[in-house]
């Protein structure tokens, strides 16, 4: 049963993937993205974490995925009429991943890969959002700290790009 | 003290170029060129003091001057050796190289980039001496780039005429292909060894497999090849005339271009084990001498016919070493400094004298107008003739010689015919130049002039070495200069050679000096007015020569007939012929000099034109991955992961 | 489960460099928008006084040893990071003194550019001492994302915007196959700190995973074939970043390199090492070929970079101490040479508005000063004796010969030649051809003291090498025990005897 959820998702996931950057008109590839995101999220159910697939559709669907359409509306991009030739590209490279991805898994073999840990054993039964938060600040402080940097340069890089200088309004 | 002697020798020049280089602004012409021939000359006093220490105790110095990288398995010091090879080499260095820089003063008086020629020409100086005073391979290779580099600098010192950044660019790539050979010996000794030190190195030799030193060998021969001028790398050198006398003659004649023969030499220990390399140096060495000869034959600029006359000189030393006369290379290449030298820059003087003319057309004439200079170029091109006793025979019989003695048969054809054809064309440059009437242009006539003594003076220093530098070899095999370099050069196989032989060869050898002589007299100054007795003393000294041993039965035939028929022979002998030999060997050597222009032009040119070009052509293509298109690049990574993950699991299926 | 962790002050003293130079960053911020009057040179000073006391902090670690790791292995300070953390330090000290005059050129936003150049800083010494998976990911996109503002920072210039859209989206693509590769791992292993993984099995999975991995790092040193954003990225955006670029990125990318291969693959080496074999034969093929066809200098040396990126992987590829104590050596030549050449390209554009070889004719004429650097720089790249390069070559090829690795020595001494070439033709430009305009050129202080610098580094490790070879060799004491100990650079005897 978990496996048809998995095979589910997973196809909705490669599909509308392969939707937002083959379609033409850049609102229905923003809303197949959004759809993606749903799936994606629902992976994460399926792997019993939670907190991460609320997380995955508050900041992802809700957030990111509404920034886009804005930008979208506001650069009032129109049906991309150009259309480089790009199939056989993107054939070779698909069919290139493909066998990449048959390799592995005919050559997988019967070793169980070492991370294969049942979420809910690893966390004790403490909830996933305090596992989480345990983790974040403790284990992996490092990074999460590393993290609120990048905000920063992500802040102040946006605005140098982006921002007329007051001094530039006034010229 | 030695030591510190030792470690002296390159200072000084250093210091020089140093001042010179950096505040030689500040000060006039006169100071600059004191420093730069003092200090050579510091040099060469030490040089001396050095070699009275190696005749006395014989035993070699090895001196370290600066430990650079130590310790472990890889010791690479800035250190010196100092045994009878690096001394001939030394007091060829410095003591030629003094009396041109000396010689300098006079020719580049009144060039604006007075101070920074003499600035290159230490540099040159440092760079040199660091190549024949190593003691390891990298300092041999930092001497050998750093004589690349200043041969580039000076070769287009003249950086206004296209013609010379050209010829100066040409040479720096023609040496750098060599180098590139030179760089793979040095790794394969380092493989094979562990160590760069040549002590070291030679000590260990005879544990080489015969393939392994093959290989080193080769790679070493390409190194020479590219440094002195040889087949196929020798198109560099005459394009190098474009750099000032001088430099034509300390670095194109008497000392950049010796490198690769005493890197040969030095390295003779592992030529020795490979009769294949050995082979194919004898015959690089005999292909270039006789090759570079016939081009030789119809060259109408002065320095160009002196360039070629180097490359066929050298080709002699290269020769040598293939036939394992190694003492006898190194002896051509003294006595060869000596009279190049001296004919560079007698040419300098004469082009000096013609206000920049350097085309032998246009001379003729000039023996009266600059005696000195004529008579010296004369002592040299007697010397480079091979005629005895002046010191090229000496040295060249013994190379042809060696090559008899050892069965090199075809060698010494090639090596003789070379002579032959060397004598030639050196007497008809100087008929052309010296004899004659004039063809000059007018007003170069005018003001034609002798040199000043700062240029005449080590002309005649050169002169008198020229005649007395050949005994130093004397008697052959067992002169002063055999026992010296024996325990470096290695004792030549056993000369049981009966003197009978030897005087035979001797005779053989001026014989075909004579020949060419003669021949180049009679083609060139049967015309002119010049005072015959000169012509017809030595005519009859060679007809003398030939009466003794193949004109007998001729002459024997001729007399028996009547006068008259006599006459009427005579006279057909001289119409038909003589003249139909003139013209055919005229015919020969301007198809001999087509073949080998268009050899140079279509085979070596395009096969190094083909090396360049591939590059370009691959650069262009290449090129085009760079399409400025992003998906392209992704899409370059995704095939090039794909590649490797492939590489990779194929790899760890096996 | 319970996760717990315990920092003590002495753990965070290990962090005291990084630590420094955010609250500095801060400063710079602050400082930019309380004096809006302030000069650039002098925000620029400010800058390098933090810089150059972070280097000396690190410079006081490596001298009392005191060295650790924090956060269960995930920040590792050993020898080797801190070689990596003084050598981007230094390197960003130079590329803020040169950007001095170029500041001009950006209208607005001038103070960000410390900043963000100096946040770029702070990233890659995150990478230089990140010790698993996922603090590397993390540090790469933290110093990544400043780079990718950098680059566009001229922004009426289409030249940069182009270059910087299109290092965003190669470098956002090499991010995601970084994440992806590390996702691979971390389900073949369970684990991602890399000493933890060296008992990992080969799965088909792992050598994914860590080829991915692999390639992500590519992308950042400019190895082909990841290396085609390098040309277009060097060419489009301002020469003091892309200075940077080609300096800095890479060492902080070779840190995690090594630490990569050395510990976590050290099992599979005959695996990596033909990987490494094949990338560097290609990186320094391609990238020689290709410079000789450049007529502009900033893409002139991308190409070269790239090369000298493909002679720093002969030595990864080795798998030996030794070699990996060449690679640092060359690195550090490579900083020297590089930067003293972009220092010149920006000295000259200033003055003369171009960044054609073209325009570079007679530049001996016009200013001896710039055009004598350029060409020991030129030289030092190329490989010419007594410049610090041929040394380090000469170390990468020693350490080649004693692995037996004959057919990268071939083609690494190719290339040599080759090189020599394209090298050439800028010295021959330089010095032969005629300028058009005769005029001498003025070159700046700030522009000349960092000339100066990277002459001195450059000449001084090529006449006496020794102190470096024993920061370096000391640096890697931490991969002795997998490689062969006894083969290391020379170390200097107890008795130095010299010559009498």
């Amino acid at each position: 049963m978990e496996q048809a959820f998995f095979f589910y998702f997973a196809f909705v996931i490669a599909a509308t993937s392969v939707l937002v950057v083959a379609l033409r008109n850049p609102i229905y590839s923003t809303l197949a993205l959004l759809v993606m995101f749903f799936h994606v999220a629902g992976l994460y159910v399926t792997l019993h974490a939670e907190f991460l697939a609320a997380v995955q559709i508050i900041v992802y669907a809700g957030a990111i995925l509404v920034l886009y359409l804005f930008v979208v509306m506001l650069l009032n991009l129109k049906q991309d009429v150009r259309y480089h030739r790009q199939w056989p590209m993107a054939a070779a490279v698909g069919a290139t991943l493909v066998i990449e991805a048959i390799i592995l898994t005919a050559m997988k073999g019967s070793t169980t890969p070492a991370a294969a840990t049942d979420t809910e054993t690893a966390i004790g039964g403490a909830g996933n959002t305090e596992a989480i938060g345990d983790v974040l600040y403790t284990t992996y402080l490092f990074p999460f700290e590393v993290a609120s940097l990048i905000l920063l340069v992500a802040m102040i890089g946006a605005i140098v790009l982006a921002k007329k200088d007051i001094g530039e309004r006034e010229a | 003290m030695t030591d510190l002697l030792i470690k002296l020798i390159p200072l000084f020049p250093l210091l020089a170029v140093i001042l010179n280089g950096l505040v030689g602004r500040r000060y006039s012409h006169e100071v600059a060129h004191r420093l730069a021939w003092g200090s050579v000359g510091l040099s060469f006093l030490c040089t001396i003091s050095v070699f009275v220490d190696i005749l006395r105790t014989g035993t070699p110095h090895e001196v370290i001057a600066y430990q650079w990288i130590f310790g472990g398995d890889l010791t690479i010091n800035l250190a010196y050796l100092v045994d009878p090879l690096t001394c001939i080499m030394l007091l060829v260095v410095t003591g030629v190289g003094f009396l041109i820089h000396v010689y300098s003063v006079g020719y580049m008086h009144g060039e604006e980039g007075f101070t920074r020629f003499f600035t290159y020409m230490n540099l040159f100086m440092v760079s040199m001496l660091l190549l024949v005073m190593g003691n390891n391979y990298v300092v041999l290779f930092i001497g050998w780039e750093g004589v690349g580099l200043c041969s580039y600098l000076l070769i287009g010192y003249y950086y206004d005429k296209v013609s010379a950044a050209k010829a100066a660019s040409k040479a720096f790539v023609v040496n750098r292909i060599g180098d590139a050979g030179f760089l793979l010996a040095i790794f394969l000794i380092f493989i094979n060894f562990k160590t760069l030190d040549y002590t070291k190195v030679f000590a260990q030799v005879s544990e080489l497999s015969p393939e392994m030193a093959t290989a080193i060998a080769l790679c070493l021969l390409v190194g020479a090849v590219g440094k002195s001028a040889q087949l196929p790398l020798y198109t560099w050198l005459p394009d190098a005339m474009e750099g000032p006398t001088p430099v034509s003659a300390l670095i194109h004649a008497a000392t950049m271009v010796t490198a690769g023969v005493y890197m040969i030499v030095r390295n003779h220990a592992i030529f020795d084990l490979s009769t294949t390399a050995m082979t194919v140096v004898g015959i690089i060495g005999g292909l270039t001498a006789l090759f570079a000869a016939t081009i030789g034959l119809v060259q109408t600029d002065i320095k160009r016919v002196l360039a070629y006359s180097t490359v066929s000189q050298l080709g002699y030393m290269i020769l040598g070493c293939g036939i394992g006369a190694y003492t006898a290379a190194i002896f051509h290449l003294m006595t060869h400094a000596f009279f190049k030298a001296l004919l560079f820059l007698s040419a300098g003087s004469v082009i000096h004298a013609l206000s920049g003319e350097q085309d032998i057309r246009k001379m003729g004439g000039l023996s009266s107008k600059i005696p000195w200079t004529y008579r010296l170029f004369l002592v040299g091109t007697i010397a480079i003739a091979g005629i005895p006793p002046l010191a090229g025979f000496w040295s060249k019989d013994e190379i042809l010689a060696h090559a008899f003695t050892h069965d090199h048969y075809l060698l010494y054809g090639m090596a003789a015919i070379g002579a032959f054809l060397t004598s030639f064309y050196m007497f008809r440059l100087i008929y052309l130049t010296f004899y004659g009437a004039s063809r000059m242009d007018h007003h170069a006539e005018e003001h034609v002039h002798e040199s000043s003594t700062v240029m005449v003076g080590p002309l005649m220093a050169l002169g008198v070495l020229s005649i007395l530098g050949g005994f130093m070899g004397f008697p052959p095999e067992h002169g002063w200069i055999h026992e010296f370099l024996a325990p470096v050069a290695g004792v030549g196989e056993g000369h049981d050679a009966s003197t009978g032989l030897v005087l035979t060869l001797m005779m053989i050898a001026t014989g075909i000096a004579l020949l060419g002589w003669g021949l180049a007299h009679y083609f060139y100054s049967v015309n002119s007015s010049m005072p015959d007795r000169l012509a017809a003393q030595f005519q009859a000294a060679y007809a003398t020569l030939l009466n003794k041993y193949y004109v007998d039965e001729l002459y024997d035939l001729i007399w028996v007939e009547p006068l008259k028929k006599l006459g009427y022979l005579l006279d057909w002998f001289d119409r038909n012929v003589i003249d139909g030999l003139v013209r055919a060997v005229a015919q020969l050597a301007d198809l001999a000099a087509a073949g080998s222009t268009w050899l140079e032009k279509y085979v070596i040119y395009s096969g190094l034109n083909v090396i360049g070009y591939g590059n370009h052509l691959a650069a262009r293509q290449w090129r085009q991955l760079q399409s400025g298109m992003v998906h392209h690049y992704a899409a370059i990574i995704v095939a090039g992961l794909f590649l490797l993950a492939v590489i990779i699991q194929l790899f760890m299926q096996l | 489960m319970t996760f717990a962790l315990t920092i003590s002050p002495s753990d965070l003293l290990l962090l005291l460099p990084e630590i420094l130079l955010t609250l500095w960053l801060c400063l710079i911020l602050i400082i930019d928008f309380s004096f809006p009057r302030l000069r650039n040179e002098q925000l620029a000073f400010f800058s390098i006084a933090g810089l150059a006391a972070t280097l000396g902090c690190l410079a006081w670690f490596d001298i009392a040893d005191i060295t650790g790791s924090l956060f269960g292995n995930m920040f590792v300070l050993d020898g080797m990071a801190l070689f990596f953390k003084m050598f981007i330090v230094g390197s960003t000290i130079l590329v803020v003194l040169s950007s001095i005059d170029f500041i001009h050129r950006f209208k607005f936003f001038r103070g960000e550019f410390y900043f963000l150049v100096v946040m770029s800083a702070l990233g890659m010494m995150f990478m230089a001492s990140a010790n698993d998976l996922l603090s590397v990911f993390v540090a790469l996109e933290f110093s990544t994302l400043g780079l990718y503002v950098l680059v566009s920072y001229l922004r009426e210039d289409m030249a940069s915007n182009e270059a910087g859209v299109k290092f965003f989206i190669l470098g956002i693509f090499a991010a995601a196959l970084l994440a992806y590769g590390i996702s691979l791992v971390y389900g073949e292993t369970g684990k991602l700190v890399f000493s933890d993984m060296t008992s990992a099995q080969a799965t088909p999975g792992l050598a994914i995973g860590f080829l991915l991995i692999f390639a992500a790092l590519g992308f950042k040193i400019g190895a082909v074939p990841f290396h085609s954003w390098i040309p277009d990225t060097y060419h489009g955006s301002p020469t003091p970043v892309t200075a940077f670029l080609s300096i800095a990125p890479k060492g902080a990318a070779f840190a995690i390199l090594l630490r990569m291969f050395f510990v976590s693959l050290a099992t599979f080496k005959p695996v990596w090492i033909l990987l490494l074999v094949a990338t560097s034969i290609l990186s320094m093929t391609y990238g020689n070929i290709v410079a000789i066809a450049q007529k502009n200098m900033k893409r002139l040396l991308a190409y070269s970079g790239i090369a000298q990126i493909g002679n720093v992987l002969i030595g990864l590829a080795t798998g030996t101490k030794m070699g990996s104590d060449a690679m640092l050596f060359y690195l550090l030549t490579y900083l020297f040479a590089n930067l003293g050449a972009f220092a010149v390209v920006i000295a000259v554009s200033e003055a003369i508005g171009s960044d054609e070889i073209n325009d570079y004719s007679g530049l001996g004429r016009r200013s001896p000063f710039l055009a004598f650097s350029m060409l020991i720089f030129l030289l030092s790249l190329a490989g010419v004796p007594p410049l610090a390069g041929f040394i380090g070559k000469l170390y990468i090829f020693v350490a080649a010969v004693k692995e037996g690795l004959y057919l990268l020595i071939t083609v690494g001494l190719i290339n040599v030649v080759i090189s020599m070439y394209y090298y050439l033709i800028v010295v021959k430009k330089m010095y032969v051809t005629e300028p058009h305009d005769r005029s001498p050129l003025k070159v700046s202080g700030s522009i000349k003291a960092v000339v100066y610098v990277c002459l001195a580094g450059t000449l001084a490790i090529g006449i006496y090498p020794q102190p470096v070879t024993d920061w370096v060799v000391s640096a890697i004491m931490m991969f002795s025990q997998l490689a062969d100990p006894t083969a290391s650079l020379p170390v200097p005897p107890a008795v130095v005897p010299f010559g009498g």
